[in-house]
């Protein structure tokens, strides 16, 4: 099939709204707690005793005294597409304060928020508010979405999971020394010092770049998809819980998101079928008999 | 179809193609900076060297700089060189010069602050 033809089926194609819509209240609460730690990164750096680094000068900078408000519209809003109330518009407004969060200062700019942020974006496009949310219960219920953002969306994880993969390839990085130094200090799981020698972090870190690459095509393969979920959430667990807490916190917000993209490489209907199958009790009949 | 829903299906495939062009380009782009670069995905792919800051004040004191003095969240993706000293001399009324040894092998400059 021409690329044209097959980016035309993109574009015609409207997809069951379930998992978009699942997807939507989990990338609501990662919102939520990237909030949080933003909270925590902006307080420092829009501190105007400190030196400021706009990427755009004309930008106007969010003083230390109003920033609880922008907290709090970011909280509310989150709440807002969370729950899928006018999801366009929460959407939105929510992809808009992201953006911000991002650009205010060069030391404010996070990968996480990048990516919330285009997920966000990438939801709202695909009318994520349509089932199990607010708009739904008020009428504007939408069984079926576009698949192009979608699709967009799919792409998107696999690029991440790609790049992060391949720039990883490098002395610096296959050494260990990188993996020896964050999960020294892993806040639940933390690796003794008799641990940290090259033998064990070389291979440790060329499996990180072999699972990251795993996961970057094998949702692609309805052969390896289901691996690939599992593969997915046990690596970004571990991650979660061997890396210090200053960075485990965003990671388990960063293995959220990537968790909440894995729904879309899933037919609810097949897991509900293979996983969910009504109990049949081997009686299959009883009679009283009075 | 109608010129209105034409127009809409052709403004989707080429937000489509524009969106996967920039997210690939850019990450692609980025392979060829220094690690860790930004816009990349590149997590936690290397470790960028930073420059060391001098303070040498009017009565002769030598200071190390230690950054977060001076900035809230000092990422080290960010080249400091051509914008701390300046903000140091602006912050420091008795700082004379700044000296900056760049990482590697690259020679030590100063930055004289203009009083």
């Amino acid at each position: 099939m021409r690329a044209l033809d097959r980016l035309q089926t993109i574009v015609d194609t409207r997809i069951d709204g379930r998992a978009v819509a699942i997807t939507r209240v989990i990338i609501g609460i990662a919102a939520l707690l990237q909030m949080i730690d933003t909270a925590a990164i902006l307080s420092a750096v829009l501190d105007d005793t400190k030196m400021q680094l706009p990427y755009i000068a004309q930008l106007p900078v969010v003083s230390a005294n109003w920033l609880p408000l922008y907290l709090l519209l970011w909280c509310v809003v989150a709440v807002l597409f969370t729950i899928g109330w006018r999801t366009w518009l929460s959407g939105a407004a929510l992809s808009l304060i992201l953006s911000y969060s991002l650009v205010v200062d060069q030391q404010s700019y996070s990968n996480h928020v990048y990516l919330l942020t285009l997920i966000v974006v990438l939801l709202t496009l695909a009318h994520g508010g349509g089932r199990f949310s607010v708009d739904a219960r008020l009428g504007r219920a939408q069984e079926t979405i576009p698949a192009w953002p979608i699709v967009l969306l799919k792409w998107q994880m696999s690029i991440v999971y790609f790049f992060a993969a391949v720039s990883k390839i490098n002395i610096t990085y296959i050494s260990g020394g990188i993996l020896a130094i964050n999960m020294r200090e892993g806040w639940a799981f933390p690796l003794p010092d008799a641990w940290l020698r090259w033998e064990l972090m070389m291979p440790l870190a060329i499996v990180s770049i072999l699972t990251e690459m795993f996961l970057a095509l094998a949702f692609w393969s309805p052969r390896y998809r289901y691996s690939a979920i599992f593969i997915g959430i046990a690596f970004h667990v571990v991650i979660a819980l061997t890396f210090p807490m200053r960075t485990g916190f965003p990671l388990a917000i960063f293995g959220i998101m990537m968790f909440a993209t894995y729904l879309q490489f899933i037919n609810i209907d097949v897991v509900k079928a293979k996983f969910l199958r009504p109990y049949h009790h081997p009686i299959e009949s009883r009679t009283t008999v009075k | 179809m109608n010129p209105a829903r034409r127009l809409t299906k052709s403004a989707t495939k080429i937000c489509f193609v524009l969106f996967l062009s920039v997210q690939l380009t850019i990450a692609t782009a980025a392979l060829f900076e220094p690690r860790p670069a930004r816009w990349g995905w590149q997590m936690y792919s290397g470790v960028k060297t930073r420059a060391a800051f001098t303070i040498v004040r009017a009565n002769g004191d030598r200071e190390d700089v230690v950054l977060t003095d001076y900035l809230g969240q000092p990422r080290g993706d960010i080249d400091l060189i051509g914008r701390l000293p300046g903000y140091i001399c602006k912050v420091e009324p008795d700082a004379v010069t700044i000296e900056i040894n760049p990482p590697g092998d690259e020679a030590m400059t100063e930055v004289r602050c203009a009083r």
